[in-house]
């Protein structure tokens, strides 16, 4: 129906509207920006807004199933070398493939991009690799979280120090609009066919993984190379005097951005064939389905890769500029945090870890719960981020103790809101933070004079930060309201015994009875228990 | 123990399937009347318009609604129903109740205070009666669904509604290292007119049943009373 597109539109809109409207708001009062910069903001949110309608319709259909169906067929085959193999493969190519990672590593001049992307894709496929392993052998993810933790700990002693940041960022930029729906729906199809305990929360946890690989594998770069010439590339400002010009910047752009995610979706789609030829032989219908929701997913990134990238990126950073040149350096803080609350909301991959949180979850977690949790994690981050542009203090003095906490956390919260969580840091830290955060606090950083790679960059790496405490934080307020609730159901004291209904026989006993070839197979009949948790309405 | 009541209040449960959208709603009213014991399943429609749901454009999620009430009380959850959420235009969402034939006394209990603390002022509403509908029950193999809907509606069913499920069968479940693999399955709940149903479950024995690569078995239950069927 056409609802359902409308709604995709609403959401999209609801989104992205916040943001034109603080940006709108600062352009009248105390960032005068040039009139077609702004106007090249209005029409780059307008296109943005199409982009994520499309986008989050085309995942639904397409990259969604795609990864289920991949994820559960893969564990049905039962060869562990071909699943490590497998898996190794495909962290390995999505991370090429992921657009976000494009964009930070054009950033970086200091070092080649194919080093970097490199060394982020075997991370990834080494991580992507061992959360599968841990699915399979049942090890407790916190466990495994803190080791990882520690080994980055330990690494970034000793890692070049412009690394630092760097590595970090490369870990939450990696975990973006391709990655996050494709890997999550790998996990929940590692979850449908398994009928264990745990299944539900081990649907979860895949992608946190995929954060934590790249940081490891960029600090170990970092201490056999030496990045040369330590600089970071500007990107153009925006230089756009007229309505002509505008359109040109679209016109000369989404080519590039065409060809980048057609780049990115080859892959993913040559390894579905793959499986469709080997294992999974779905049928035409559903085949072309996918396909149509391909092509919106194409046209979603297309446009919603073109919009960040020609009007929010060189915004941002001009923002965040003209806001230091205006001598206002100490509104960043609270200004960031404003900006940071409702930017999380229109990043796509957020919309598919909440609602498939929600489904998991079966309503238990709302979506709507999840996303103030969310919004509110990523402003703090947003506010440190500025405190420490402002005072050039070491990413680690936040990352360490932060981790330490969210790591501590996982002790007391229940493990399902613990995977959720540090996926969540991983969704959050998508395209709009790479492209809207970073140059703003790139431009703002380059207004107060400071180190932008040690300063500015680390911003996305506290975006996937802070919400894995305040995620955590939701659970522990969950576990202790779902305690006392269960307290107050006091147990019914009176004996429970069945009260047998004087059946009126000729209604039942009526009923023709069917007449089915197959009567005599009835004794081989297998039970079939609800896959969903009967969730209580009261 | 059984404990043969002839004059205790019947207590019957009710399905509500709905559009997800029109889930909140639901919820709001079943907790707003305090309906004591209720269980929400996801599940996922059929598609309505061939070519919409080919352009991905239907929005199939449905949330169904199991609980146990008393005859008034469902009365006036349908009445709510077809007054506030349009149930009596088709399509909007189906709710129907299935007659059971013993429950733990606790359940009725609660379902007899719960009704006492209601007023009721239903009068002269009409539901289809008298079990001219039949609820089908299709288990079939994950994947199977459009199939199985497919043979339905050549046999006059309008609609249908899936629920993800896994099988327990001992054969198929097999442990894999720290983890058991069980084979997917898919439900499929039809509700159609009791003349048709012979034909429908004929066809679906027929083209997915066990001698099928889908594997489906399929029984019947009675409807007693149903409103949003065309």
């Amino acid at each position: 129906m056409k609802r359902h597109l409308s709604l995709k539109f609403k959401e999209a809109l609801s989104s992205v509207l916040p943001i034109v409207v603080i940006v709108v708001v600062l352009h009248i009062t105390i960032a005068p920006m040039p009139l077609y910069t702004m106007v090249l903001f209005l029409v780059s949110a307008f296109v943005l807004i199409l982009g994520v309608a499309f986008f989050t319709l085309g995942v639904d259909i397409s990259m969604m199933p795609m990864g289920e169906k991949i994820g559960s067929n893969l564990v049905k085959t039962r060869n562990l070398p071909l699943i490590i193999v497998i898996t190794f493969i495909i962290g390995v190519f999505i991370s090429i493939a992921e657009p976000d990672l494009k964009i930070l590593a054009g950033q970086i001049s200091a070092i080649p991009d194919n080093i970097l992307i490199t060394a982020v894709a075997i991370g990834v496929g080494i991580s992507l690799v061992l959360s599968f392993l841990r699915v399979l052998f049942q090890i407790k993810l916190s466990y495994l979280l803190i080791v990882l933790y520690l080994i980055v700990f330990i690494l970034s002693a000793f890692t070049n120090k412009d690394f630092l940041s760097v590595a970090f960022e490369s870990g939450g930029v990696t975990t973006g609009p391709i990655m996050v729906p494709f890997v999550m729906a790998l996990g929940l199809g590692l979850a449908l066919v398994r009928g264990d305990k745990t299944s539900e929360e081990d649907s979860f946890g895949l992608i946190s993984f995929c954060l934590i690989g790249p940081i490891i594998t960029v600090l170990i770069l970092g201490i056999f190379y030496n990045p040369t010439g330590g600089d970071y590339s500007t990107f153009t400002e925006p230089n756009v005097n007229s309505l002509s010009e505008v359109f040109q910047s679209y016109l000369i752009h989404t080519p590039q951005y065409i060809k980048e995610v057609a780049l990115a979706l080859l892959p993913i789609i040559l390894l579905f064939l793959i499986f469709q030829a080997f294992s999974l032989h779905l049928n035409k219908k559903t085949l072309l389905k996918m396909f149509v929701g391909t092509i919106y997913t194409f046209i979603g990134l297309v446009l919603f890769l073109t919009s960040v990238n020609v009007g929010f990126m060189p915004t941002g950073s001009l923002l965040g500029n003209t806001l230091v040149k205006q001598s206002y350096s100490w509104l960043l803080i609270p200004l960031g945090m404003i900006v940071g609350y409702f930017i999380v909301t229109a990043e796509p991959a957020v919309f598919v870890l909440k609602q498939q949180v929600e489904e998991i979850t079966d309503g238990t977690i709302s979506a709507k719960s999840m996303g103030i949790s969310l919004s509110i994690g990523v402003a703090l981050s947003v506010g440190l981020s500025m405190l420490r542009v402002i005072t050039g203090m070491s990413i680690l003095y936040f990352i360490i103790p932060g981790y330490m906490f969210a790591l501590i956390l996982t002790f007391f919260v229940p493990p399902l809101f613990t995977t959720i969580a540090f996926d969540s840091g991983a969704v959050a830290s998508g395209p709009l933070a790479a492209t809207f955060l970073l140059p703003f606090a790139m431009g703002a950083s380059k207004a107060l004079g400071g180190n932008i790679l040690t300063d500015a960059f680390g911003i996305v790496a506290f975006v996937a930060m802070v919400p894995v405490i305040t995620i955590q934080c939701l659970g522990l307020l969950f576990q202790i309201k779902s305690k006392r609730a269960a307290s107050e159901e006091a147990r019914p004291l009176i004996e429970d015994t069945i009260i047998e209904y004087n059946v009126e026989e000729d209604t039942l006993l009526d009923d023709t009875s069917l007449n089915d070839n197959t009567g005599g197979k009835y004794h081989e009949e297998e039970n079939v228990s609800l896959k969903e948790e009967d969730t209580n309405v009261k | 123990m059984l404990n043969k009541q002839q004059d205790t209040i019947k207590i019957k449960v009710l399905f509500v399937i709905a559009d997800s959208r029109l889930g909140n709603k639901i919820a709001d009213i079943y907790k707003k009347d305090n309906l004591p014991v209720s269980f929400i399943i996801h599940g996922n429609g059929s598609a309505n318009s061939e070519t919409l749901d080919f352009l991905g454009l239907e929005d199939t999620r449905k949330v169904i609604f199991i609980s146990f009430l008393t005859n008034s009380k469902i009365q006036h959850v349908y009445e709510i129903l077809q007054d506030k959420l349009d149930f009596n235009v088709p399509g909007t969402g189906i709710a129907f109740t299935l007659p059971i034939s013993s429950i733990s006394s606790v359940i009725s209990q609660l379902c007899i205070t719960a009704e006492s603390k209601m007023k009721i002022e239903s009068e002269g509403f009409h539901m289809t009666q008298n079990n001219t509908y039949e609820l089908i029950l299709t288990i079939v193999s994950s994947g199977y669904f459009n199939q199985v809907m497919d043979v339905a509606k050549a046999a006059g069913a309008t609609g249908g509604t899936l629920i993800h499920a896994r099988g327990l069968g001992t054969e198929e479940a097999v442990r894999f290292l720290g983890i058991t693999i069980q084979p997917e399955k898919d439900i499929v709940l039809i509700v159609a007119p009791r003349d048709k149903k012979q034909s429908i479950m004929d066809n679906i024995t027929h083209e997915v049943g066990l001698a099928t690569a889908g594997k489906g078995i399929c029984f019947s239950i009675p409807v007693e009373t149903a409103i949003g069927l065309s």
